[in-house]
């Protein structure tokens, strides 16, 4: 006679465990790849942000050298006075500017004798006050022609 | 073990393993992309910097001759903006450079590394090198753009 096949129940250390073992590697190996996204992404964000800060580099040392243009030409009057000295409508001109598409301000202005120091900040896109600032510094020659135009720091 | 169980689990781990294989090697391509961006732009600083001091040197040399060595600011952005031109700086692959000349006597130099997305652009005046006065500002230049691809 022929032997029936018959069910055998799983026996209870050997029921499931490899459902929850196969989760819990997955989970394991969607952790890890979610995780290196996640550092990519960061890394990626602090790229682009360093890209920006050069970018600003670039507008304010382009805006340092149209400014001194504009002081060493129609507004040479204001280059051996202080920008609080200037009068209210050559400050209302210069204190704000543009260098491509962006919104810049001028600082400070303090020449002494055979120099110059011109502060510059661009203002943040979205409205929330000074962004980016540099400092240059213009050497005078005889105290009335510029000479030179240095960046000197942040 | 059973069947079923078998057969979900494998269900499971496959299709976990093929997501986080998607995962690594999109992150991975991102972060090359990355860093060949970072390096592009470390090649674009270099290339400002070595443009800047070629001009500055240039620019003593005239002023070692005279002390205002050009008519007016108009032509002394034209030298400059020739001297640029004619400077061999070897631009790195996949990088435009650009040298133009703007009606308000500015010379313009622009950095592009269109696969990349990249753009950098610095303008100088003569005035900032001592090579003119503004004063003496001669009438607007048209304007012009040369490239070098």
């Amino acid at each position: 006679m022929p032997n029936p096949v018959r069910y055998r129940p799983p026996r209870p250390a050997e029921a499931g465990y490899l459902l929850p073992l196969a989760s819990g590697a997955a989970l394991l190996l969607l952790l890890s790849g979610l995780s290196l996204q996640a550092a990519v992404l960061h890394q990626r964000e602090l790229a682009a942000e360093a890209f920006r800060e050069l970018q600003g580099e670039d507008v304010l040392a382009s805006a340092a050298q149209r400014l001194a243009q504009q002081l060493d030409g129609p507004y040479r009057s204001l280059l051996s006075q202080p920008l609080a000295a200037w009068p209210a409508a050559e400050r209302a001109a210069l204190q704000q500017g543009q260098e491509a598409g962006q919104e810049l301000r001028l600082l400070a202005w303090e020449p002494s004798g055979s120099a110059a120091l011109l502060r510059l900040a661009l203002l943040r896109r979205d409205g929330s006050g000074l962004g980016q600032q540099r400092t240059f510094v213009l050497e005078l020659a005889g105290g009335e022609r510029l000479r030179r135009l240095r960046e000197v720091g942040p | 073990m059973t069947m079923p169980e078998l057969i979900a689990a494998a269900a499971v781990l496959s299709l976990a393993a093929g997501s986080s294989l998607q995962l690594w090697s999109g992150s991975l391509a991102a972060s090359q992309a990355t860093l060949l961006q970072r390096r592009q732009l470390d090649r674009i600083e270099a290339q400002l910097l070595r443009s800047k001091a070629r001009l500055r040197a240039a620019a003593d040399q005239q002023l070692a001759v005279a002390q205002l060595p050009f008519l007016g600011c108009a032509q002394a952005a034209a030298w400059m903006a020739e001297q640029l031109q004619a400077a061999d700086l070897g631009a790195p692959a996949g990088l435009a450079r650009q040298v133009g000349l703007e009606p308000d006597a500015m010379v313009a130099l622009v950095y592009r590394d269109q696969e990349l997305d990249l753009e950098r652009q610095r303008r100088w005046s003569p005035v900032a090198f001592g090579l003119c006065s503004a004063l003496d500002f001669a009438p607007p230049l048209e304007p012009t753009q040369e490239q070098t691809p």
